[in-house]
Formats: structure tokens, sequence, C-alpha cells
């Protein structure tokens, strides 16, 4: 093959693979975390001071909601208030408090996106909003 | 090391001016008593808060370098002069704080005389009244009130919002937030009885209630919740206060007091006034924080 036709193929496959990749971004919708909680017994464990500082970090620097709720929360109703039901659900599903005393849950809406076992520092709440 | 004034220490207030009755604090002191006033809301101190002495130096250190001693989740001091309205400024601090813990805000400086936090307004803090539960617990005004019937009062009920608060939440119910100086973040007005309390108030109130209150059995145990982040309400020498910060160093606990100021109690004040304290560890939760008492409500 000419130098010339390997370098117009080598062009061709380089534009087509950056353009796969473009459209392959496009295919992955990017969910976008709207609350972190972190759902814990306090028989079990107290609020870590360094997942406070995480805590308190998502709330002013990331624009999510960022919360510590005891697994048993209520509302003025006596129900589990509804930004809640979603990460309590995944905690208890994850075994707090029978297993585990914590649980860090990263949603969106009432998705949950991942989760952390019983966070100990700042950077394991704060890396689970990119 | 910033000397502390000596006149901050230890304080005792002229009689004419304490709040809470050695009647009342000695029968709060009762074994049982505070555990009783607050039903389901009562919980034994576990274990997991416990943390030994040996090891309050690095978590006092821990907590000052992360800003995460209960007085780092008070957004605001209040000024009862010349009430007698101690016990429930102290209630309205601890559940306040409670509240802030939760929500996940850290006021850097705690509070500060005459200022107000932008973070207050977007984290959904919410300012309550210290005229209710007095005015059930007393309402022949002058005198004061004991902490076993407001902490029932407020298990019951729960807790009434200010008419201050750091943003318009669209409260139905409010009360004025003392009837003494108030200040820039607490109103004050004249005495409502709680029979001229709004129509409906409790359908506010409801959304502002202790979930789980803790009573500490001995000062270390007291100690060890104000190393966890949660304010300890004590009584002691005819006044009212949280204990918001464990200074390590000094061997002294700090509170903001409600006159606009913090001050300091002494080891050796420590060691007596646990007895009969309280600490609110949980309150109820709104759907929006945005809405604390709902929509309207």
């Amino acid at each position: 093959m000419k130098n010339s036709t390997k370098l117009f193929v080598g062009l061709l496959l380089f534009i087509a693979i950056g353009w796969s990749l473009d459209k392959s971004n496009e295919l992955i919708p990017q969910t976008k975390i709207t609350a972190v909680t972190y759902v814990y017994e306090k028989d079990k464990t107290e609020i870590p001071s360094l997942v406070a500082v995480g805590i308190n970090k998502l709330n002013i620097e990331k624009g999510v909601i960022a919360t510590s709720i005891e697994i048993d929360a209520f509302d003025g109703t006596g129900e589990i208030p509804k930004q809640y039901q979603t990460p309590i659900a995944a905690a208890k599903a994850a075994g707090v408090p029978d297993t585990i005393s914590a649980l860090l849950v990263a949603t969106s809406g009432d998705k949950v996106l991942q989760t952390v076992k019983e966070p100990t520092t700042d950077t394991q709440v704060l890396e689970v909003v990119p | 090391m910033n000397e502390i004034p000596a006149n901050l220490v230890d304080v005792v207030l002229p009689v004419d001016e304490q709040g809470y009755p050695e009647s009342e604090m000695l029968a709060d002191r009762e074994s049982g008593v505070l555990w009783d006033c607050c039903g389901s809301a009562s919980r034994a101190f576990p274990k997991s808060l416990w943390v030994e002495p040996r090891e309050w130096e690095a978590r006092s250190k821990e907590n000052d370098r992360n800003k995460t001693w209960p007085i780092n989740y008070i957004d605001r001091f209040t000024n009862q002069v010349p009430t007698h309205e101690c016990t429930n400024h102290s209630l309205t601090r601890n559940i306040e704080g409670a509240r802030n813990r939760a929500r996940g805000i850290i006021y850097p400086d705690g509070p500060k005389k005459e200022f107000r936090y932008e973070q207050s307004a977007k984290a959904g803090s919410v300012w309550f009244s210290a005229m209710w539960p007095y005015n059930k617990a007393n309402p022949r005004i002058r005198g004061g009130a004991g902490v076993r019937q407001v902490l029932e009062y407020a298990c019951t009920y729960g807790m009434m919002p200010d008419k201050i608060q750091p943003v318009d939440y669209k409260f139905k119910h409010t009360m004025p937030g003392t009837m003494g100086r108030g200040n820039k973040n607490q109103s004050h007005g004249d005495w409502v009885s709680v029979a001229e309390m709004p129509d409906g108030w409790q359908e506010t109130a409801k959304h502002f209630k202790p979930l789980e209150v803790i009573f500490p059995e001995s000062w270390e145990q007291a100690v060890s919740l104000v190393i966890n982040g949660i304010l300890v309400s004590v009584g002691r020498d005819g006044h009212a206060i949280p204990w918001a910060r464990w200074l390590w160093d000094r061997q002294m606990m700090e509170y903001p007091d409600s006159y606009d100021v913090l001050r300091y109690d002494s080891l050796r004040t420590v060691k007596y006034a646990w007895q009969g304290s309280f600490a609110i560890v949980s309150v109820t939760s709104p759907d929006d924080w945005r809405y604390p008492a709902g929509i309207a409500a």
C-alpha cells in the first residue's frame, strides 16, 4: 500500500474512532447525583468527624443535598420523610443496623447510584460526587 | 492559648435573673424523671458514643481541626434579658443544633453576635421560639420552668418557629422568640399564653419534635456526647445552658449563653452539673428541607 494511502486510511480510522467515542458518550446518559445521605444507627456508630466534613463540603461545594440521618428517621406525621425513603431502604437492604453501622447513599431522585459502607473519611464521601 | 476572662467562667446569675428554680432542678435530677417525661423518645446512652477519657485530647483536636463540635451546628445566639426563660433557650439551642447536625452544615465560627450566616437560609435552618413551651410549663410568666416539663412538652407537641427566620418558610404559625431583648436572629414580643397561641399551632409544631433523647449518667458520658457533636443541656446554680464544646486543654465546657455571649463551666462545675442533663440526638426531618413544616404548614 502506498504511504499516502496508508496515511489516508489511518486518517479515516482516526476520524471514525473519534466519532464513535463522541457518539458513545451520547449513548451513556450522564445521571446527576442530587442527594447524598449518610444513613446510620447511633447505637452502632457516631457520625465520624471527617464524614461530617465531607457532607458539609458536598453541600457547599457541589450543590447536592448532603445530610446525616438516623436509620429511624420520621417526619412530623410519623412517616419516613419522602426524601429519605430511598436511602433508608438502601441502607436497610445493605444491612443497617444489623450487620453494618452506616451506609452512604448517593441518589438521583429515587434512584440509587452509588453506596459506600461505613465511610470514615471525607475523601470517601466526596468521591461519590465526581 | 488565648486567655479566657475569669468573669466568663462559672458564672452565677443574680437571683432575680435565675430561671431554673432549685426545687425544679432537684426534682429533675431524681432517677428516671427525665426518662419518663420523654416517653418513646427516651434512649439509653449507647456504647457507640462513649469516648475513653484517654482519647478526649485526640478527638478534641480532631474536632478543632474539622470544626465538628456541637457549637459548629449552632448558627445564632439568643437573648433572654430580663426573663426567666433559660430552660427554653437551652432547649431551643439543643434541638436547633440536632437539626443542623442532621442537615450537614457546619457553621465554622459557631454563633456570632448580631451576625447571620448565609448558609442558614440555604440549608433550611429553623429558629424556634423560647416562649413555647415555657408558657405551658409556667403560665405565671416569672419564676422559670423545669427541664422535665419543657422537654415533655417538646416531645409531645414539638416546637414553635420564631417569627424571625433565616428565610421566609411561609410557616402558618409562629411565635415571638422571647419576651426578653432578642436580637437580629430572635424576635421579641409580649407574652403569648397557651390560650392565645394561633389556632392550629400544633400542625406546625409537630414537624419539629425530638425523636431520640439521651440522658447522660456521668459527667464523662456528657463529655463523650459533646465530643461526638451532640449538645448537652444542663442546669446548675439557677440557670440552664447547653454545653457545646469541650476545651480539652483547659478542662472546661464552652456554651452559648442566652445573653449573646459564650461562657464557660470549669471541670468542678461539669462534675456536678451533668446531673439532670439531656441531649437531643435526632429530630423529625422534613420531606424537603426547603419546606421545614411541609408546604404552607
